[in-house]
């Protein structure tokens, strides 16, 4: 390591760590490595390159993505899913809960972002589940663990921003996360039961005629259209990923505006205030990331990883578990997307060199970043379910020991058998 | 201070409303693209471009608002276990990441004003437009985020 480097590293993740937006790190390291080489001709690549690093066509998929995450919650289109829900999955014992799980599955198929999932459904499930008895810390547990599963069933906002920043194929990588999304969920749904039956959770009473069933599937269609269209149009090519954001965020506007008139005109002006600013708080980072990349590249980074990486020698498996422990902690500490742009570059590289296909990478990263959601000292998915359920932060990790150890356990099934990610992308041709 | 309070205030409520302007202008020209294309006309070179354009516009906006709120993505597990503490060092600590936040916005004020008046020549490949004009969105962003940056420094310690 080249003092300059250690001066870059020892900056970057120094200010980091102390609260500096990761943005402003990234290019205060870099000011900090030109002074300290006296580089200063290369002080003007700072805007150059930030500028460069968001003039991309595939990068507008993430604010239209967004948009129609908006546009979602703001449409109040989840109540149609909830109801669909509880006919489809409420008949179990511990129907409740499986009902939020499933809503899960079903909902994180039209925003894909694991908080948006809790502020959704959570207001809906916890204060339905404490009523039915359940404790205020197992519904919290419940809603943050299945919340994960929204980045991972497609569409997800997180499978854009994978793509965007590696170039793997965004169509590639949302039929990659579909089944072991589902595997997630299931392996939920199992624990649920379990525990059901242990601690004798009701069911959910309600009438199942098939004509119930109809018109609850009928009315569920209308937002099920959303992960139809975007898989549709990018499974079949007839679209580019920034442009299924876009017609799906013309698509759930459409309905929740002129159909359901659940968002009121003057309204709107807020939802696409959010999303701009959402959106600019991670447009940015990747910005000032590519500007930070280039000086890693000065510094001949990547290719030092890559070479320490074949020089541990640890085989298939062994690559993969360091990785994942590296993700791990990662993602205890910081932000799936924001890993995801920091490292996902660097990482995709490495691992692809340690013979792991890129493709079933990814989907283990992504689903790996989100269990740490679910862990202190950063689990904000946690400290959202709290809020809202406000049964104390101990008791509810405590609740969501059980829900942690069967996501660890799909994870470590999808990284055992890649065929998991990897099916469903080769039978479509990606 | 009142007086800067209230154009700091004014000047957000302005920002917002200019990045939400682009996205929905950017969301317009993609599903234009994709209508125009399926309809059978053809599609127009600059579409893609001005849309790109809206969007690093928007981005740029946003981030101003977003150094104003400090709403950017950040760790902030040191400076909430400080404050706990002490709620000075808490302040403290706060004070000089802003400085270093503002250092960084001045760079690139600077250094992006030079590459505005570097590309006023150049033309950009689909609608022949100055690239200045895109390209001022950087000095624009950062002024407006560099001048937040000072009114928080200002008002902070108004506050106490």
């Amino acid at each position: 390591m080249s003092d300059s480097l250690i001066v870059l590293m020892a900056l970057f993740l120094g200010l980091m760590v102390l609260g500096l937006p990761v943005a402003w790190s990234m290019i205060a390291a870099m000011l900090g490595w030109v002074a300290f080489t006296g580089n200063w001709r290369f002080l003007p690549l700072a805007p150059e390159r930030l500028w460069q690093g968001m003039d991309s066509f595939v990068l507008m998929a993430i604010p239209l993505f967004i948009l129609a995450g908006e546009l979602v919650n703001a449409g109040k289109i989840t109540d149609r899913l909830i109801h669909f829900a509880n006919v489809i999955f409420g008949w179990m014992r511990g129907g409740l809960a499986q009902v939020n799980i499933g809503a899960s599955i079903l909902f994180s198929g039209i925003t894909g972002v694991a908080l948006g999932d809790i502020a959704a459904l959570g207001r809906v499930f916890i204060p339905a589940m404490v009523k039915q008895g359940y404790s205020p810390a197992y519904a919290a547990a419940v809603t943050a663990s299945s919340s994960i599963i929204g980045p991972m069933v497609p569409p997800s906002l997180v499978a854009v921003i994978y793509g965007s920043m590696t170039g793997l194929s965004i169509g590639g990588l949302m039929a990659a996360t579909l089944v072991p999304g589902l595997v997630i969920g299931l392996v939920q749904m199992a624990l649920v039961a379990v525990q059901a039956r242990r601690h004798d959770y009701p069911r959910v009473a309600m009438a199942r005629s098939p004509r119930i069933v109809l018109s609850a599937t009928r009315s569920a269609m209308v937002p099920l259209m959303i992960p139809v269209i975007i898989l549709a149009g990018l499974l079949l090519g007839l679209m580019t990923p920034t442009e299924a954001g876009a017609v799906a965020s013309a698509y759930a506007l459409v309905v929740s505006v002129v159909l359901y008139r659940s968002i009121r005109w003057r309204d709107l002006g807020a939802v696409f205030q959010r999303s701009a600013l959402f959106s600019g708080q991670l447009l940015i980072i990747v910005g000032c990331g590519a500007a930070f990349s280039w000086v890693m590249g000065m510094e001949n980074v990547p290719r030092a990883v890559s070479g320490l990486i074949a020089g541990w020698d640890l085989g298939y498996g062994g690559t993969l578990l360091v990785f994942n422990a590296v993700l791990l902690v990662l993602g205890m500490f910081i932000d799936p997307t924001t890993v995801i742009i920091l490292f996902g570059p660097l990482l995709s590289a490495a691992a692809a060199q340690a013979g792991i296909d890129p493709m079933h990478f990814a989907v283990v990263a992504i689903l790996n970043l989100n269990i740490g959601l679910l862990t202190p000292p950063l689990g904000v998915c946690l400290f959202a379910a709290e809020r809202i359920a406000g049964c104390g932060l101990v008791p509810l990790i405590r609740a969501n020991l059980p829900f942690l150890a069967v996501n660890l356990l799909g994870l470590a099934l999808i990284a055992a058998l890649p065929g998991l990610s990897l099916w469903l992308p080769g039978v479509l041709g990606f | 201070m009142r007086a800067l309070r209230t154009l700091i205030g004014a000047l957000d409520t302005g920002l917002r409303l200019a990045a939400a302007l682009c996205l929905a202008g950017m969301f317009a020209l993609i599903v234009a693209q994709v209508l125009l294309r399926y309809g059978g006309g053809g599609v127009p070179v600059f579409t893609e471009e001005v849309a790109r354009y809206a969007m690093i516009w928007m981005a740029l906006l946003a981030t101003a608002v977003a150094a104003r709120e400090g709403s950017h993505i950040r760790i902030d597990f040191v400076p909430q276990a400080l404050a706990a503490r002490s709620r000075l060092a808490g302040r403290l600590l706060e004070g000089v990441l802003d400085v270093i936040a503002m250092t960084v916005f001045v760079t690139l004020l600077v250094q992006g004003l030079d590459m505005v008046q570097f590309a006023a020549a150049q033309r950009s490949e689909g609608l022949r437009i100055p690239l200045s004009w895109p390209y001022a969105a950087l000095p624009v962003a950062f002024g407006f985020a560099t001048l937040f940056a000072l009114g928080r420094l200002v008002t902070r310690e108004d506050r106490s």
